[in-house]
């Protein structure tokens, strides 16, 4: 009896807490990670792309910064056609926020 | 006589006359030569000339080029600013040179994370002998001192480590209840008890990633990142720190673990297989010591990132413990005592449809398969403990069936000002079998909920102060014991009106 009972509040709270998931349909929020890959791997591909391609942990988040704020990007390339600076911001923020000092998650296997 | 003058004579005239017409010659030749020489100085003339002309140009430019120069004195400054700049770039290649160097040499990174938390307790109800009673521990002070290793030693291979301190303050200490002399793998029968190293370091961590090379395979070995998994970074304000979900594994394990990246198959993120082969102990027998009886552990689980929401979670996986370890105690006990089969499955999902709101779910199962003999205590009358059983409660050997769940939020307050802190509600269920992976001596919470059997509530409040690096975290859990068991995880669990209320308080740096 308390056996089912239990069951039955779990699902109980499963569905109410999952309700959010319902409110929200999940999809890829137009966020700074959407960008970098939309954006930047236009050009920046593994394979047969224009330039080599590359992680946020590339650079640290200094790094990042500086090159963002100098335009460093203008002396290989100019990209103010490919890119907006609206996603231009998101992309540095989400460069940033994973760049090579970031907290990395960390599982085995993982890079 | 006279006849020898007149040819001496003679001969000499003769000679004369040639040497004369030979010399005339060398006149006439003279005479050439001179009209040459006299045409070469009228070139001589011109070419003097010219130079002079030339010499008069030069002197013209120079005062041109001096005028210029002290008019335009820009050029110079531009050279000399190259010059400069060729400079200051040698010197940089050569300082450059030596960091690189000094870089190259520098095999290792360290990070660290240090923490100092409050703990106080309150039982309520607690059984002692016929009584009950109620013990309270308002203030338990101790520290945690992380240094995160890593060194990516070709692009191939990664070592990852980790030391920890874990320190009550001064020289006091909470009990480790149920502390049957396994060491770290010891399982707690009331879900409390504090691990605490003293002054020492100890190795948490420390394993190769090895990634083969052209292929979505690597391998992992050594001591394998396998304790505070998931969900527990939500509540430190972090990432992902351990390989599997707490519910499924929650402590410290020696292994070596396959990995397969099926990202490039499917169209998943972040999706990886897993075998596991881990071992808690090995030639345990002390019966007979040409018995070398280990007691292993398999894994193989799945996990992935749901399509759509970032940095999720979704993992299922079976977990099989063979050969439990029997009570090495009193005058006879058996090879082992159970196998136990293990399955779990998990759901995260991270800042759902940005609102800053996260959720997880857990539920795992797990079917104990226990040996018809059990270790006999030295009592009178005669008492035998196997794996969740005993002979008094006339219970040996049969199969025993647990489950659990974990679910909880946290939500991320809009408060920009405030940093934006965040509120996390908790709750999680052990049934009287759930024999989970996951020891109190975790190192998280002194109160392990997850090895509870019951029911436990947590409310926490997460202030960053400095975003990444530095938070605090005050919190609140209500335990409700279901049942205890008499020695870690041997013996009849028995019902229990325990009850446990504790707060917490604790600051965390990360650098
Ligand atoms: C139009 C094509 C194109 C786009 C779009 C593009 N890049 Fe590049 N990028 C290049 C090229 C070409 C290079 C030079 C590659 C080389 O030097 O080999 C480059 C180089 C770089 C480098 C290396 C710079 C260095 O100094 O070595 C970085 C970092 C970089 N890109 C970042 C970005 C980011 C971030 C974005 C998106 C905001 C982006 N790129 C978008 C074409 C592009």
């Amino acid at each position: 009896m308390i056996k089912k009972l239990s069951f039955f509040c779990f699902v109980v709270v499963m569905l109410v807490l999952a309700v959010p998931l319902f409110l929200y349909p999940p999809s890829y929020t137009a966020d700074g990670e959407t960008f970098f890959n939309l954006r930047c791997g236009l050009c920046h591909k593994s394979k047969g792309g224009e330039a080599p391609a590359f992680a946020p942990v590339k650079y640290a988040s200094s790094q990042w910064e500086r090159f963002f704020s100098k335009n460093k990007h203008q002396r290989k390339k100019d990209i103010s056609a490919e890119v907006s600076p609206e996603e231009i911001e998101l992309i540095k923020q989400y460069l940033m926020k994973h760049a090579a000092d970031s907290d990395r998650p960390i599982a085995a296997g993982l890079k | 006589m006279m006849k020898k003058y007149i040819v001496f004579t003679l001969l000499i005239l003769a000679f004369t006359a040639v040497t004369l017409t030979v010399s005339a010659e060398e006149i006439s030749i003279d005479k050439e030569v001179l009209e040459k020489l006299l045409q070469g100085q009228e070139n001589l003339e011109k070419v003097l000339k010219r130079q002079e002309s030339l010499e008069d140009r030069i002197r013209e430019l120079e005062k041109q080029v001096q005028e210029k120069t002290s008019a335009v004195p820009a050029e110079t400054s531009a050279q000399k600013e190259i010059e400069n700049v060729k400079d200051e770039v040698e010197e940089l290649s050569e300082r450059l040179d030596k960091t690189e160097l000094k870089t190259i040499l520098d095999k290792i990174e360290i990070g660290g994370e240090f923490r100092t938390r409050l703990d106080s307790f309150h039982f309520r109800n607690v059984a002692y002998g016929d009584q009950e009673k109620k013990i309270d521990m308002d203030e338990f002070w101790w520290n945690r001192l992380r240094l995160n290793l890593r060194s990516q030693i070709t692009d191939n291979i990664i070592f990852q480590g980790r030391l920890e301190y874990i320190k009550s303050w001064g020289d006091s200490s909470i009990g480790e209840i149920g502390d049957m002399g396994y060491g770290e793998h010891q399982h707690n029968i009331n879900a409390f008890g504090f691990y605490n190293t003293g002054s020492n370091a100890r190795v948490e961590r420390a394993y190769i990633d090895y990634f083969v090379p052209d292929t979505p395979f690597s391998l992992t070995f050594g001591r394998l990142p396998t304790a505070n998994g998931p969900p527990v970074e939500l509540r430190n304000n972090s990432t992902r720190k351990a390989t599997w979900p707490t519910m499924a594994v929650n402590e410290n394990f020696d292994g070596v673990l396959a990995n397969l990246s099926l990202d490039a198959w499917t169209r998943l993120k972040n999706c990886f297989l897993r075998f596991g082969y881990l071992t808690i102990e090995q030639f345990h027998d002390a019966d007979d010591a040409a018995k070398r009886n280990s007691m292993r552990i398999g894994v193989v689980n799945l996990e992935t990132e749901v399509p759509g929401i970032r940095n999720s979670l979704f993992y299922i996986g079976y977990t099989r413990m063979n050969s439990m370890l029997s009570l090495h105690v009193g005058p006879s006990y058996p090879e082992d005592a159970a196998d136990v089969d293990e399955y779990n499955i998990y759901l995260q999902l991270n800042n759902i449809g940005n609102t800053g709101l996260d959720w997880f779910g857990a539920f795992s199962y797990n079917h104990i398969d226990v040996r018809t003999r059990g270790t006999v205590l030295n009592a009178d009358p005669l008492y035998e403990v196997g794996l969740f059983c005993d002979s008094m409660h006339g219970d040996m050997g049969e199969n025993r069936d647990g489950y659990a769940f974990y679910t909880g939020l946290r939500y991320k307050l809009p408060f920009e000002k405030l940093k934006n802190p965040s509120i996390g509600l908790e709750y999680n269920y052990g049934s009287k079998f759930w024999a989970p992976l996951s020891k109190t001596q975790n190192r998280e919470d002194i109160a392990n909920k997850i090895a509870l059997r019951g029911k436990a509530l947590e409310f926490y409040y997460l202030q960053p102060i400095y975003e990444g690096r530095m938070f605090c975290r005050a919190g609140a859990v209500y335990f409700d014991y279901d049942y205890y068991i008499p020695y870690v995880y041997y013996g009849s669990p028995l019902e229990s009106d325990m009850t446990m209320f504790s707060t917490y308080f604790m600051v965390d740096v990360r650098f």
